[in-house]
Formats: structure tokens, sequence, C-alpha cells
């Protein structure tokens, strides 16, 4: 059992959506987001154009956080998933500056997100395990998974564009999607072995 | 080139432990060596202790640095994740020199003469020879933290470790120097000039390392260039290469030639001074350059 993604460019329109739906569903501080989407341009005029490329945590199967990190606050679940021990970990952000796809992020404050002199009670809620000084990352939603359900960025999706399933078993529709459309993942070279996959457009 | 800035996570604090790392391994061993050989005991006997002292202070500078440091009694009870990561190695590796250094060093004050070991005595030496091999770790050490961050070309290379490891090696000589302008007759004017000429010919290897490194970094890839542009800022070229480097070295090979005692004390604590400064800015430079690969 390895979780894994496939994000199709061919349909991310760089909306968006996807990070809205983490922020939502994480409750992310002012400042911390645990996904992104790149923009940038491709070519040069006349053919130039806009490109987008969703960046959650690639849950490496050799992440360079794990292997960095000096107090054991990083681990990796049997299903691959990359998680921080936010107990264990003593905020020294090696493994912010480690990870090659900048997936990392430091809480150095807890802000409100919402401009309010108070934290809204959603807030509270969504936040009661974030612990000032340590380092946070996207968890591929994993109590939502433990429920049966998909990760908040795949499930909203307005395009399709992404896909998450079991990378172990050649029948799923990621490993298929991957074997099919010749699914990249970024840096190779690194030796990292992320479990995100991308599409190329 | 869409960005052209440097990492944020690690700043002046990390910057300023390196810098005292490096400076406290070269006081200790430049010190252990004149102690060994029986020269400027009463100099070298305060630079012995100055080595663990810096670095003491260095790592609570690290400590401070950390964003829940009640945990970090963590990097003393996780022995596994020494297979892996350099900066545990790193805290290990500075908790024995500071023991080991402490122990080296204090019977050389009368107040611990209940110590049952002598500097000189056979164990003392062992104990010496040990914490100044440490030493060369301990000055190593910074350049190997940085230099294993694959998506930072500025420091994943193998020239970073000389670079830190010879300004670690001139800023402990050139802090000797200036102890023993302080502590009256105890550097005649032979010995300033004979560890001016070691300094000087330290900034000679350390001038050779810098700019193969940079030429090296700027080869090497679209980041790396655009780090070494940030890097080779005015502020670079005045307060590191200029006055941190250059400067310093005609000062020493200037008083070298001087038989003045005035004169010569006068240009060897400047000399001394401005490679101080000059070390300093080398580390906040190289770390605040730092600048990361663009995935995307």
């Amino acid at each position: 059992m390895r979780y894994g993604m496939v994000i199709d460019l061919k349909r991310c329109a760089g909306c968006n959506s996807c990070t809205v739906a983490c922020r939502a569903e994480k409750g992310t501080p002012s400042g911390i987001l645990y996904h992104r989407v790149e923009k940038y341009e491709a070519g040069k005029y006349p053919a130039a154009r806009m490109k987008f490329r969703p960046m959650p945590c690639m849950h490496c199967e050799q992440p360079a956080c794990l292997e960095v990190c000096p107090t054991g606050a990083t681990y990796k679940r049997d299903d691959g998933i990359v998680l921080v021990d936010h107990t264990k970990c003593m905020g020294c952000r090696y493994c912010v500056l480690a990870c090659p796809y900048e997936v990392r992020y430091y809480l150095k404050r807890i802000d409100n997100y919402y401009g309010l002199a108070a934290r809204t009670p959603y807030e509270m809620m969504k936040q009661k395990d974030f612990d000032k000084g340590t380092a946070v990352k996207c968890d591929f939603c994993v109590q939502r998974l433990e429920k049966g359900r998909l990760p908040a960025c795949v499930e909203t999706c307005p395009a399709q564009a992404r896909h998450f399933g079991d990378l172990d078993d050649p029948a799923s529709e990621v490993s298929e999607l991957i074997a099919v459309f010749r699914g990249e993942v970024l840096r190779e070279e690194l030796g990292t072995k992320p479990s995100v996959y991308y599409i190329n457009g | 080139m869409d960005r052209m800035e440097g990492q944020r996570e690690w700043g002046w604090l990390i910057a300023i432990y390196v810098f005292l790392a490096g400076l406290g391994a070269g006081a200790f061993v430049f010190s252990f060596i004149l102690i060994f050989i029986g020269k400027y005991t009463a100099v070298a006997r305060i630079g012995a202790l100055a080595g663990p002292l810096s670095i003491t202070v260095g790592s609570a500078l690290l400590l401070f640095d950390l964003g829940s440091v009640t945990r970090a009694y963590r990097l003393f009870t996780t022995p596994a994740t020494l297979l892996t990561s350099w900066m545990i190695r790193g805290a290990w590796i500075l908790t024995a020199f500071i023991i080991l250094g402490l122990a080296y060093a204090l019977p050389g004050f009368a107040l611990f003469d209940w110590l049952p070991w002598e500097q000189t005595s056979g164990f003392g030496v062992a104990l010496g020879t040990v914490t100044a091999l440490l030493a060369l770790v301990v000055a190593v050490y910074p350049g190997l933290l940085l230099g294993v961050i694959k998506s930072i070309p500025l420091w994943n290379t193998s020239a970073l470790p000389p670079l830190f490891f010879l300004s670690g090696m001139d800023t402990g000589l050139a802090t000797l120097v200036l102890m023993s302008l302080v502590i009256p007759s105890a550097v005649g004017t032979d010995g300033l000039h004979l560890l001016g000429i070691i300094d000087a010919s330290l900034i000679v290897l350390l001038l050779v390392a810098l700019g193969a490194y940079m030429e090296i970094v700027r080869q090497s890839g679209a980041t790396a260039a655009a780090s070494v542009r940030l890097l080779a800022s005015p502020f670079f070229i005045c307060g590191v290469i200029l006055s941190g480097l250059l400067l310093p070295l005609a000062m020493y090979i200037c008083s070298a030639y001087m038989s003045d005692a005035p004169f010569i004390r006068l240009m060897d604590g400047l000399a001394s001074l401005l490679l101080l400064c000059g070390g300093l800015l080398l580390r906040l430079s190289v770390i605040r350059s730092g600048v990361r690969i663009v995935v995307r």
C-alpha cells in the first residue's frame, strides 16, 4: 500500500480551488498554505503560454526532509504518508531547507486568518494540533482517508485533474494513468521518489 | 531568472554560530600546538579555553534559534537519526568537543589545580590530541550541515567545507594574536612575526579556496549563478575580500618587515580585527545568498 496522487496538467486551469479547499480543510493560519499552485510562463512570444503546477507534499519514498530531521519528528507511515509529530519537532527548519519541492513550512506564529481580534471557533477547532515553532506540511488529509474519503484537494478539483489511490496496486486508477500517460515526478534525479505524479500537457 | 532571493529560514544567528565554531576550533588547534611545543604558553592556555567557550556560545545561539527549544533534549535521545542527519551528528560532535576541550584547558589555570592531570602530562597530551582532531571536525562540520542541502547550489558543493575550515583556522589564529596583544609580554616581537606570517599564509590559502568556490559554483547552473551574483555584492567585495582578507594580508606582511614593537602591535591587532570581521561577514553572506532551485 502506497498512497499516491496523479495531477493531470492538461486539465489544470490554475483556479486554486485545491489551495482554498486545503485551507478550509486544514485551517492553516495566515501565511501558511500546505498547497500552492505555481504559475509560470512557458515558451516565447508568439507561442508563449501560461502554465500551472499544483504543489502538494510529494510524500516521497526517500524523503529528503526525513533524512535530515535530527529529532525523529518526521516519520513515514507504512502507507507512504510522510508526517510530522508536532510533539517531537524542535523547530530547527532543517527539513524546510532540505525539501527540494519547498512544500514544508515553518509555523513561526499562529496568526488569525479572518482578520478578527480573536480566533474564530472554526480556527480553534482546526488548529488544536498546531504547535508554534514547529514544521508543518500536507498530510494527504490523513483523517479523511481514515474515514474512506479522498483528500480535500482531490475531491474539490472542478476540472477533475487530480486522482488519488494506491501506487502499489497496478490495477488502480493512478497506476493506470501513470502507465498510459507516462506520469512524471519532479526532480527525479534527486532520488527522492515522489508519490505525486504529473501528466504533462 | 525570476527569483534572486536567498533563503530566509536560517539567518544571522546561524551565521554567528558558524563563525564562532570555526574561530573556536582554530583557536584550540593552534593553542594545543603551542602548548605542545612549549612556546607562548601564557597565551596558548587562554586560547585553549577560548576554543570550547566560543563553541559553547555558538551552540547556545543554535539553541536560541530553535522554534521549540524545550524539545532540544531529543538531540540526545534519538540516536537512530545519527544514521542520516548531519544536525544531530553536529550536536554530538560539539558536545564532545566542549567537554574534552574544557577538560584539556582547565588544568592550565591555578583555580583548577585539583584536577589530577596536566596539559603536558601523557594523559593531557593524549586528551589534547583527540580534542584537536575533534576541533578539525568542528571546523568542517558547518560546511557539511549546509553542504548536504541539495536544493541550494551555493551550499551543495564540496568547495564549501574547505572554505569554512580555512576561515575558521585563520580567525582562530587572529584571536590568539589579539589575545597576545592584551597579555603583556606574552609574545615578543618575534612571536607576533611568526603568528602573523602563519596567518598570512592561511589568508592566501583562503583566497584561493574562495576564488575557486565562487567560480565553480558560478559555472554550475542558473540558480547557482544567481546565488553567486547575490553573494558578490559590493558589500561582500569590500567587507570580505578587500578589508577582510587582502588588507589584513598586506598588514601582516608589512609588520613582518618592521622592527618597531608598538607599530607591529598596532598593525597585527588591526589586521586580526579586520580578519575577524571579514570571517563573520563571509558566513553571513554565504548563508544569506543561498538561493533555492525553483521546481515547477
